[in-house]
């Protein structure tokens, strides 16, 4: 991989002026796949032939003349609890093993429409439930900084795949943090659009009213590329929005005068690994270098936001899981005599344990006698901190916070503790609950070369002051990539 | 349903059972004493909402975010996609254990 250009910007610059030829690009990555997926356990599904026949197809056109989009040639890959036609879609679950979905994501359909090359399909946490990527039924994924650490999760395939060089882009989702979190972990750059920024027509459903499909790359610059590829509305997803005009990160080239962050203070006391403060507080000093206003804020206290979390997401799994039955897609229990024995042993033995304990959490949230005592005061809780935040927007442009409470933790450090694992997402909730758009950041390294991670939140349509912001702190300059 | 829980589990065996039914998931033994511990600590967590009630007052709900589109006659996907990945199917329908047992004709079953 060195001297190949080590960004989507670089790529795409140096196809367009001719530089490089799609084969002579393609071909290392399908090396390094070869060489390095099984110790990494990124990629769930590799499409060598597709990707070159797509790579082929795509310099024919360039040779034409004709310019596909500002993806083209991009290495992608794609969570596998999004939808490609014909191809296995499996959500990290045993449950899904042989599925082949009949219909295309429409975030995928764009990605590729832009000229993307979408690589291979990403390991994850089981239906996208976990914080390590080691709930996945096909293995765990590893840390390329690390591989004896997780590389986060749920996308932690997506993460992996482009810290490892196995890819130059993503798309991944978050419900919790799910991008954001793998993203820390792994030095990257990734954006959890405003909910209904992108179509989540395609993705296999966990919490809905928190669930988006979300780029990953490794600067602003890439992640708004792949941002403004896929977002807009759709007919396919009645929440999806027209948010105004492309994410343009160039227009940020000036320093951030004018902008003021809020920083939840109190959020920085017990618990927060000192490596990881250390570096927000170094990040705080350049945001303030650059010219931005820092501004303490009081938030409320994130435990509440991830009480309320775990019982909405977990009551919307319980409900959108029921469809895996045994009977319309996926393996089925063999010698049962009747359906409700049939659905009962398919999903005992299909399921995970971290998605069991979620569906039997939702399930006693929404069940007879305890609906409104969890269920519909969460609601409630929900639209509270809706507007606690909204109230805190009134006084700065955005908000300004570690992404993780520490850096990536050692393969099986939180497997034996459900609770511990839920407190990764402490502080990247927030942005599910209320909607907004977030953008997770690499700050650097700490003394023993993992990477730390800060994310700047808010407001709704603020994707473009996000990545713009993040821009003028990266200056198009990713993280270098790790050894290996 | 038994109410005698531990400190730790919060939840009875029995709970943990009649949730099981409800949700149609078949658990072990070995499962059911797990998840018996775990999901009593995550509710116990979940009892920091009632700070949030007292301490910031909800405002009304909002309206539905989502928007509908035109009620036009499109197509769909096809029986064939349809059944391509059921575990078992003839063709036309899916296939399951019978639910409903034939009645019965007269000198039937006698």
């Amino acid at each position: 991989m060195r001297g190949a250009p080590g960004t989507v910007s670089a790529l795409t610059a140096a196809l367009r002026n001719g530089a490089l030829r799609l084969p002579e690009v393609i071909e290392p990555y399908l090396d390094r796949i070869r060489k390095r997926n099984d110790e990494l356990g990124a990629l769930l599904h590799v499409f060598d032939e597709g990707a070159r026949s797509r790579a082929r197809e795509l310099q024919r056109r360039l040779d034409a003349g004709d310019w596909p989009g500002p993806l083209t040639g991009v290495p992608v890959a794609v969570k596998d609890n999004i939808s490609l036609a014909g191809h296995p879609t499996t959500a990290g679950s045993r449950i899904l093993k042989g599925f082949r979905p009949v219909y295309t994501a429409t975030a995928v359909e764009r990605l590729e429409a832009s000229g993307a090359i979408v690589i291979g399909k990403a390991n994850l946490d089981e239906f996208a439930m976990g914080s390590s990527n080691e709930y996945s039924a096909y293995g765990a994924a590893r840390n390329p900084y690390d591989t004896g650490r997780v590389p986060g999760g749920s996308s932690g395939g997506c993460a992996a795949a482009i810290a490892g060089g196995l890819a130059l882009g993503a798309l991944g989702s978050d419900t919790g943090g799910s991008v954001r979190q793998p993203a820390a972990f792994c030095g990257l750059v990734a954006l959890k659009p405003q909910y209904g920024s992108v179509s989540r027509y395609g993705l296999i459903a966990f919490g809905s009213s928190l669930d988006q499909i979300a780029p990953m790359a490794r600067t602003a610059r890439d992640c708004a590329a792949l941002y403004n590829a896929i977002r807009g509305v759709d007919p396919h997803d009645a929440t999806s929005r027209e948010d105004g005009a492309p994410v343009d990160v160039e227009a940020w080239s000036q320093p951030p005068r004018d902008v003021r962050l809020g920083v939840p203070r109190s959020w920085l006391a017990a618990g927060l690994d000192a490596d990881v403060r250390a570096g927000f507080d170094r990040c705080c000093a350049r945001f303030a270098k650059l010219g931005a206003r820092l501004v303490d804020v009081a938030l409320p206290d994130p435990s509440w936001a991830v009480a309320t979390y775990h019982i909405l997401a977990n009551a919307e799994a319980s409900t959108n899981l029921a469809r895996y039955d045994g009977v319309r897609y996926g393996p089925r229990a063999a010698g049962v005599a009747s359906v409700d024995v049939l659905y009962a042993a398919t999903r005992g033995a299909g399921f995970g344990p971290e998605v069991k304990r979620r569906i039997l959490l939702g399930t006693y949230v929404l069940s007879a006698g305890y609906r409104a005592a969890y269920y519909a005061r969460a609601a409630r809780a929900r639209l509270a901190l809706r507007a606690a935040y909204a109230e805190v927007l009134q006084c700065v442009d955005a908000l300004l916070m570690p992404t993780t409470p520490t850096p990536a933790f050692r393969l099986g450090e939180k497997l034996g503790d459900p609770l511990a694992m839920y407190l990764c997402d402490v502080f990247t909730i927030g942005a599910n609950l209320t909607g907004w758009p977030a953008v997770a950041f690499p700050v650097g390294r700490n003394p023993a070369g993992l990477p730390l991670g800060a994310q700047l939140c808010g407001p709704l349509g603020g994707e473009d002051l996000l990545l713009g912001l993040v821009h003028r702190f990266d200056g198009g300059e990713p993280l270098p990539l790790p050894e290996g | 349903m038994s109410r005698e829980r531990s400190e730790d589990a919060p939840l009875s065996a029995e709970e943990i059972g009649h949730l099981c039914r409800l949700a149609r998931l078949d658990v072990t033994p070995e499962e059911r004493a797990a998840l018996r511990c775990d999901i009593g600590c995550i509710l116990a967590y979940m009892a920091c909402l009632d700070e949030v009630e007292t301490e910031i007052a909800p405002p009304d709900p909002p309206p539905p975010p989502s928007r509908l589109r035109e009620d036009e006659p499109r197509a769909g996907i096809s029986r064939e996609d349809a059944l391509r990945n059921a575990p078992a199917h003839d063709g036309k329908h899916f296939c399951v254990p019978a639910v409903v047992r034939r009645p019965l004709k007269r000198g039937e079953g006698t």
